[in-house]
């Protein structure tokens, strides 16, 4: 999996790597950092996670090597491109959600919003309309009604605002030099180190 | 800022013009185009007023004229009241005859799918850089000049008298309800407009023209829909750091936004979009037709250094509603200063509880109101000052509205007041709105326009800091 847009704005995304062999994906998850989650790749497996062609939260070297025999194991029947690795979110980060759109009044968008289950069911989302300076990001975060769990509530460690003042900034960016019809990051996984991309989805 | 267009320069013709026409004037006393001549008669308009009507002679003993163009003396501004084929032929007559301002209340154009006739009328008054208001519109009123060309009687649809706020409204009907409304709750009024189909002078042309209208303090917007948002935005951004605009959106339905591929954009509607303009913009935006002058009149007051929020109460009950609607909204309870608790201790009598919410008890006069205020008033740790005032005991008097009433005149704290109650308190609560004390019929609409306020106030006194910043 790789973002050319989102690191044209440097946006930054899990690191992500296809092993073609064993060592391959042991060295990608030591440089990377775990946890890793290894994943099948393969034309001929489109539901991987039903299929068991995902595994999660590896954490070290040993587990990695056995969890590429295994997955090479179970898929012995079909073709396979690779082994995925992909550096796993930490368990404390904070799915959130970035997005854009183009407004027939105002122009481009932005949207920061709760993912996973809030952003469909509680909506909890704030906009602003594009460019926006860092004040106006650190505004949107504050206005968030889930803005307890990103300070830190209960315990957690805060997430790193300044990274998601940024993430917003070079978003902002994107949209109004890209202007596309839609833009989603979703999730974008938060935590007290920073923040990154998972999965994203543009609309020209 | 740059300099204003012309046609927005033009638009003092339209609110104090020395001599107006009134085209399609009538003799017959329902028609619209009476209307207009009788309340510009009525209303005490000290210009000229010229009736046009091809038939007449004379119409409420004003010497009629064929066309603006037989009038030998200059004239400022038109109101156009004929039917909508007419409207291109007599609007080229205003504009040779030298017409600046122009109120164009004839419909059947965009608003029925007529955009073209209404181009061509647009391009006419562009000719001539006239300020035309309208088409589709209910008219203008400017209180102190008495200009008044909104086509309802006045025994109908009561006028407001002489303030701050200026109001513009994309919607005649909605519009007229609310200067209704604000007539009989005593709220003042700089000028109404109805700006219609907005061909040529639009919400925007006129937020530029009140951000320099001497008059006009406060500018409240009625909108519904836009024809260029970014300009709105940066429109509004230029003027809140000097006056308050308080908004409001109609037709925030999700139509559009069904249609979307991704989450973004099946949650981005047209009330989100304008919802983050305002946001950005520091406009104040209401959510109900109560919210928009609850909103607006409290900019009567002197804007507060801060929030901390000082309650007196002859209603112990009320008092702790107020406590709950302010911390709601994000206000702070005022920490009374130990020279303010100890004066209130010596004046109140010893069952009164001093703190706050100061409770100075149901048996309270206007004379107890009266120390508790000058108590608050000195107190540095108070940026506003809250009255609720119940004029249902038997204790309290008339006289506590001159008392709130000049301690408002004094300009130094915000003054408002919370009256619950019918028709006595009512009566109660026209005098002070006359004389600009703000009155609510509740704590929480009270706290809801007092927290809207104070987050303005805050944003005046940072962008008083960068611009000054700036000049450096």
């Amino acid at each position: 999996m790789d973002f050319p847009l989102l690191s044209k704005y440097g946006i930054s995304y899990p690191r992500t790597e296809i092993a073609p062999t064993r060592m391959r994906a042991v060295e990608a998850a030591e440089g990377m950092g775990y946890p890793v989650a290894l994943k099948i790749s393969s034309s001929q497996v489109l539901h991987k996670t039903d299929r068991g062609g995902v595994l999660l939260g590896l954490k070290n070297k040993d587990e990695v090597q056995k969890g590429h025999d295994l997955l090479i194991a179970r898929f012995s029947h079909v073709k396979i491109d690779g082994i995925i690795v992909q550096r796993m979110a930490g368990k404390e980060s904070v799915e959130l959600i970035i997005g854009g759109k183009r407004d027939a009044q105002f122009g481009q968008l932005i949207m920061l919003g709760m993912g996973g289950i809030f952003v469909e069911v509680m909506r909890d989302v704030v906009f602003r309309v594009c460019p926006i300076t860092r004040k106006d990001a650190q505004e949107m975060i504050c206005e968030l009604r889930a803005y307890p769990i990103l300070a830190g509530a209960r315990g957690r460690k805060p997430v790193n605002k300044s990274a998601l003042v940024n993430a917003l900034v070079k978003v902002s960016a994107l949209l109004e030099k890209e202007n596309p019809a839609e833009f989603d990051i979703n999730p974008l996984m938060a935590d007290e180190k920073g923040c990154v991309a998972v999965d994203m989805r543009i609309l020209k | 800022m740059a300099a204003l267009l012309k046609k927005i320069r033009n638009l003092d013709a339209v609110f104090h013009p020395n001599s107006i026409a009134v085209i399609g004037a009538s003799r017959e006393p329902n028609k619209i185009g009476h209307v207009i001549v009788k309340n510009f008669v009525d209303g005490g308009f000290g210009g000229k007023i010229y009736p046009i009507n091809p038939n007449a002679e004379e119409i409420l003993g004003l010497r009629s004229y064929k066309s603006v163009l037989g009038i030998k003396e200059k004239v400022d501004s038109a109101v156009i009241a004929v039917p909508a084929a007419a409207v291109a032929g007599v609007l080229e007559e205003c504009g040779k005859k030298g017409i600046k301002g122009v109120v164009l209340i004839t419909g059947g154009f965009s608003e029925v799918g007529k955009a073209d006739e209404e181009k061509k009328v647009a391009a006419i008054a562009e000719k001539y850089g006239i300020a035309l208001i309208g088409p589709n519109c209910m008219g203008v009123l400017t209180p102190a000049t008495r200009v008044d060309s909104v086509f309802l009687p006045i025994y109908k649809l009561g006028r407001p008298r002489v303030g701050k706020i200026a109001f513009i409204s994309q919607s005649g009907a909605v519009g007229g309800c609310i200067v209704d409304l604000a007539a009989r709750a005593g709220i003042g009024m700089s000028k109404f407009v109805s700006y219609g189909n907005a061909a040529v002078i639009n919400e925007c042309d006129l937020l530029e023209y009140l951000a320099g209208d001497k008059e006009t303090e406060i500018i409240v917007v009625y909108l519904e829909g836009v024809k260029d948002g970014r300009r709105l935005l940066d429109a509004a951004r230029r003027i809140t750091p000097k006056k308050p605009i308080v908004a409001i959106k109609a037709g925030k339905s999700a139509a559009g936004a069904e249609a979307a591929k991704s989450h973004t954009g099946a949650l981005a509607g047209a009330a989100e979009a304008y919802k983050a303009a305002f946001r950005q913009a520091h406009v104040i935006e209401a959510e109900t037709l109560e919210q928009l002058f609850d909103f607006a009149k409290i900019f009567d007051q002197p804007l507060p250094r801060g929030k901390r929020v000082g309650i007196i109460t002859n209603g112990g009950g009320m008092g702790v509603l107020a406590t709950d609607s302010l911390e709601a909204e994000g206000l702070a309870l005022a920490r009374l200063s130990d020279a303010t608790n100890a004066s209130l201790r010596l004046s109140l009598p010893a069952y009164a509880n001093v703190r706050n919410p100061l409770d100075i008890i149901g048996d309270a006069d206007s004379h107890r109101y009266e120390v508790a205020i000058n108590a608050m008033m000195r107190d540095g740790n108070v940026d506003i000052i809250l009255l609720i005032i119940l004029f249902q005991t038997a204790a309290i008097d008339s006289g506590v509205v001159n008392i709130a009433i000049r301690a408002s005149d004094l300009r130094q704290k915000p003054i408002i007041a919370v009256c619950t109650g019918g028709e006595y308190t009512d009566m109660h609560k026209r005098i002070m709105e006359s004389y600009g004390v703000p009155t609510y019929a509740s704590p929480s609409s009270a706290m809801r326009s007092i927290a809207r306020f104070a987050e303005y106030a805050a944003h005046r006194a940072e962008s008083g800091k960068t611009g000054k910043k700036e000049r450096k």
